[in-house]
């Protein structure tokens, strides 16, 4: 399921292997797990080694289990595919679904790990862009939502509140079923196949 | 003599003579022998009944068999024997009640008496109650759970906690000068298989680091096994003496030890040689034990005066095994079961450790009802690093994966008694509190203060003041009862609990993101002192952490593309001997029409990985040491192999790369089919690569190529053995049969057939239909393993299965240098192999990677 090969638009891989080559003989480099500033269901961390259907499934289950918007974050080598992944979603909506983009500069930590006993154990510090993919429900209208007292103006990132008030205003007002979109009723053929 | 007389006797039909008189002596021998078989005869009756049904009629009682109370007192025990011959079960001793048995005292007997052939771990009841339990190692350990967790296992592994329990791991301490040690390891290990132990990234205590063992001077052949160790971080700067602990598995833990004595040039001290001199002949000068410094110099100097005059001072019982060298500078320790160790698997065990650990907080008042405990006596410098320690592990146990992290980092913490810490209900552990704004996970990677490995757990006298002082849980539960108001709340006497220290290790978990994906397999590992086990895995099991079992070490190695144990250790061989005796046993079992034919498939060896011999087959030159085979661990030769196998490189030539060395390499099948352990590594020819391209173009799925069947020389002698055999035991039982009728026919009572005692010609036969049913071994013959079917057979795999994080079929296996280079030769697109399972005639494709982090885990 090697899907690098099918990405549409990738640009290449670099080569830092072979700079690697020149410092091998000092240490070696071990990359760490970049961070991650929220870790719930509505922040999807993109990599290009799943497979894309399975991510498209995946983004589209969230959708249309009630909520209102996901983020995609996408960092180096899958930002192609995260802008693939969220141009698809938007295409298969029909119109239902917006988005807004934010790119930013991650700051990543590389290990330098010795290969002699006399060097210790050394830090190197790395850039990499990423990309931030807000996709979002743009016909919030069609859902009424009574007048509340504690009712938010528009959800915000702070995503732990955010959900709760989410669920409550759920529990009062029971969504009728015609109401929701559903995105999947559709299912275009990806035309860049 | 006498004057006969014929008298007409009616019963004989004829004249009898009677004598007119007797000796009284041939009387009384008359008589005697009359009384002797009257006696043997109301001894041992005849009848065929048993002794409640020979009862007169008046003395039976109803469902007298099942209740030899109700048999007359004499009868009692000849009634038991002859039930307990039966088989029946009423008459045997009968079990006490469940009441007796669960008194605590009887409880606690029965298990002392379980534990005295395997070592019981301390979570061993709970494990049991849950899990699967085998023999391994001299302990009881948890193969898998009751339940079906296989694939929740994964899960936790990938995505949230899998804790195991490997306190069988045993602790070595060394402690000693540490170029003594240096000098040691280096005869015991080799700068290519990485750091030594005495690297300085190691060496100040803050990262756990793992060597490869091997015998004295061995390397590269003979290795023992792969173990971690961790410095004690420097106590007093003006010593050179050191302290580490090494970590071994317990399969190889003797071996190593005794290596290790032997390489430092030890001598335990159970046995104590001690001179003898004047002062000291009286007895009760030789029961005290003189201090070391005393026993030295008088060593010294009476080895000059009196050389043979000597007394051995031996202790009875050693409950950790000491080891010293000769002149004391270096001293050896066995811990084995004074730790506990759990290993946590996957990112939540972030989550479940911040919640189940709670630092403990030293409070700056020193009133009269404070606690006495002692972390209490602390100086301001210690106190200044238990409170470092405090914040770094509250901050570094909020960031999302423990990958994060410095690898192998040890952190040191003294937490409060983790009963305290756990939830009303088993819950999934959440985040404990969001991360504040200010601090960067790179931060704590990067400005990781020093003082963090220090840890009060190296005390040996402390550990054991811990154990003694430890609240057990029974008490704890009964306190509970008395104070706690409203259930679940915490009580006053809680605070009074002694806190306790632990060590966390982290493991980085997968870090070549060519290979596998990155940080799979990551987590922590706990370390603490032994009798706080249960408590303190009961705790992380209530904040969510799935349990897991032996099992889940095979299975998370093996999703890791790595394998526990390599082949050529200690460990690798004895289970791969294990597993090839229960794989024959289980092909045996079979009916016959059940078992595929080996010989029929072109397989040697359907049971067990023949690495010497098909090492043998791919040497150049054959030599005395031909069989001997070693797994490559050098990281740049197998950099350089797996960059030649992606760019289609020549290979390291012959003398960088031994025609012994076996590379690790992980497979993965390309289209459908399944692999099994001891599947077969094969080149393929180019007829089978063009078949490939013409079945992908018609997207066929069928193997690439059948192996013809052989035809197998063996079924007609086992035809014939078999029914020879039948014959034979036919005519003995005939044999037998005529001689019970020959026997009946002159006896009066019933007569029982013979009894067969044919086990031992049954036992022959059956070994000698092995034999004729199994292809000969290839260590027994000369044939070729390299070419034992139509294609040529470079590799073996080990351990195999559906991978999850793969979403294949995924293999780890063993190939040789030799047929890698040939398959490099060859001049392929992308270097492509053909594996075939031992019971299948199919071949199908595979991708190989090459693992440059061999043994890993």
């Amino acid at each position: 399921m090697d899907n690098n090969s099918t990405e549409r638009g990738a640009k290449p891989r670099n080569n830092r292997h072979k700079q690697q080559q020149n410092n091998r003989a000092h240490h070696r480099v071990v990359r760490k797990v970049p961070p991650r500033v929220y870790n719930d269901n509505r922040n999807i961390y993109i990599t290009s080694k799943s497979d894309i259907k399975a991510q498209q499934k995946r983004c589209e289950d969230i959708l249309n289990s009630g909520v209102n918007e996901i983020y995609l974050h996408c960092m180096g080598f899958s930002i192609t595919r995260g802008l693939n992944l969220a141009l698809r979603l938007i295409k298969n909506s029909e119109g239902a679904l917006s988005y807004a983009i934010n790119t930013s500069t991650l700051r990543l930590v590389d290990e330098l790990h010795p290969l002699c006993d006399e060097d210790d154990i050394t830090f190197r510090h790395r850039n990499n862009s990423a990309l931030h993919i807000k996709i979002y429900n743009s016909n919030l209208f069609n859902i009424i939502v009574p007048k509340l007292p504690a009712q938010p103006a528009l959800p915000k990132p702070d995503h732990s509140e955010d959900r709760r008030q989410t669920y409550s205003a759920r529990q009062q007002t029971p969504r009728k079923p015609q109401q929701q979109k559903q995105f999947k009723t559709k299912k275009t053929k990806p035309t860049d196949k | 003599m006498s004057n006969q007389k014929l008298e007409y006797d009616a019963a004989l039909g004829g004249r009898v003579t009677l004598p007119t008189h007797i000796p009284t002596y041939h009387y009384a021998a008359g008589a005697l022998r009359e009384i002797k078989s009257l006696i043997a005869d109301a001894q041992q009756t005849r009848s065929t009944k048993l002794i409640f049904q020979s009862l007169p009629k008046h003395m039976r009682r109803r469902a007298m068999s099942h209740h030899p109370k109700r048999l007359p007192r004499k009868y009692r025990s000849a009634h038991k024997s002859q039930m307990g011959k039966s088989g029946n079960t009423a008459a045997i001793k009968k079990r006490p009640s469940r009441k007796y048995r669960r008194r605590p005292k009887n409880l606690m007997r029965e298990y002392l008496r379980r534990q005295r052939r395997h070592i019981w771990l301390e979570t061993h009841i709970w494990h049991a109650k849950r899990f699967h339990m085998v023999d391994r190692w001299g302990y009881k350990l948890p193969y898998a759970s009751c339940d079906k967790t296989y694939r929740a296992c994964y899960r936790a592994s990938a995505q949230h906690c899998l804790v195991q329990d490997i306190s069988f791991y045993c602790c070595v301490e060394l402690q000693g000068n540490i170029d003594l040690l240096c000098a040691g390891f280096a005869r015991l290990t080799s700068s290519e298989c990485g750091l030594s132990i005495g690297a300085k990234t190691y060496l100040s205590g803050r990262r756990e680091g793992s060597i490869e063992l091997f015998r004295d001077g061995k390397y590269p052949a003979g290795a023992l096994q792969r173990a971690s160790f961790m410095w004690r971080p420097i106590t007093d700067v003006n010593s050179d003496k050191r302290t580490l602990w090494l970590w071994l598995h317990p399969c190889g833990a003797t071996t190593t030890i005794e290596e290790l004595v032997q390489v430092f040039d030890l001598k335990s001290t159970k046995h104590k040689k001690l001179p003898l001199s004047g002062e000291k002949l009286s007895t009760e000068d030789n029961k005290e034990q003189p201090t070391k410094e005393e026993t030295k110099e008088s060593k010294q100097s009476n080895t000059k005066e009196q050389p043979l005059r000597f007394w051995t001072q031996t202790k009875a019982f050693e409950l950790n095994r000491h080891y010293a060298n000769a002149d004391g500078t270096l001293e050896l320790l066995v811990l084995k079961n004074s730790f506990n160790r759990f290993r946590l698997t996957g990112p939540r065990s972030q989550e479940v450790l911040a919640n189940s650990l709670r630092a403990y907080q030293i409070r700056e008042t020193t009133n009269s009802n404070e606690p006495d405990h002692w972390l209490s006596q602390l100086d301001s410098e210690q106190r200044r690093i238990h409170e470092t320690q405090a914040n770094y592990c509250r901050s570094a146990l909020r960031l999302n994966t423990p990958s994060e992290l410095l690898s192998n980092m040890v952190l040191g913490l003294n937490i409060v008694d983790p009963r305290l810490q756990r939830p009303i209900k088993r819950t999934k552990a959440g985040v404990v509190e969001a991360a504040p704004k200010g601090s960067k996970p790179a931060q704590l990677l990067m400005d990781a203060p020093a003082c963090l490995p220090t840890s009060a757990l190296w005390d040996k006298e402390l550990r054991e003041r811990l154990g003694n002082k430890m609240l057990s849980i029974h008490d704890y539960c009964q306190l509970r009862q008395k104070h706690a108001v409203v259930p679940g709340m915490p009580c006053a006497f809680e605070q009074s609990m002694q806190p306790l220290p632990v060590l966390l290790v982290q493991r980085p978990g997968s870090q070549q993101p060519r290979y596998k994906r990155l940080g799979y397999g990551c987590g922590w590992d706990i370390i603490a002192p032994a009798r706080y086990g249960l408590v303190l895995w009961l705790t992380l099991i209530m904040w969510g952490a799935r349990p897991g079992g032996l099992r889940e070490f095979d299975t998370v190695a093996r999703e890791a593309g790595a394998e526990l144990h390599l082949p050529d250790t200690v460990a690798g061989v004895e289970q791969a001997a294990t597993a090839a005796a229960d794989r024959r046993a289980r092909y045996f079992r079979l009916p016959p029409n059940k078992r595929c034919n080996y010989r029929k498939y072109a397989v040697v060896s359907p049971f067990s990985a023949p690495f010497g011999q098909l090492v043998r087959d791919w040497r150049q030159e054959t030599d005395d040491s031909a069989n001997q085979f070693f797994v490559l661990r050098q990281r740049d030769l197998l950099q350089r192999i797996d960059t030649s196998l992606r760019r289609k490189q020549k290979l390291p030539g012959p003398k960088e790369l031994p025609a012994g060395c076996l590379v690790q390499v992980q497979l993965r099948l390309l289209r459908r089919g399944s692999l099994h352990e001891n599947a077969i590594i094969c080149l393929p020819t180019r007829a089978d690569l063009k078949r490939r391209l013409k079945q992908l173009k018609r997207d066929d799925q069928a193997p690439v190529y059948c192996e013809p069947p052989l035809p197998d020389l063996n079924e007609r002698p086992r035809r014939d053995l078999r029914l020879a055999h039948k014959r034979l035991l036919k005519r003995l039982r005939g044999r037998r049969v005529r001689e019970k009728r020959k026997l009946q026919e002159t006896s009066t009572q019933r007569v029982h057939i013979r009894a067969a005692n044919t086990a031992a010609l049954v036992r022959e036969h059956f070994a000698e239909m092995c034999r004729l049913w199994l292809p000969m071994e290839p260590a027994a013959t000369t044939n070729s393993v390299r070419r034992q079917c139509t294609r040529e057979v470079f590799g073996y795999v080990t351990s195999a299965s559906f991978s999850f994080t793969e979403a294949t079929v995924c293999a780890v296996g063993y190939v040789t240098a030799g047929g890698l280079r040939q398959l490099l030769s060859d001049g392929q697109q992308s270097p492509l192999c053909l594996v075939r399972d031992p019971d299948s005639r199919d071949y199908r494709f595979s991708s190989l990677k090459v693992n440059l982090d061999v043994s890993m885990p």
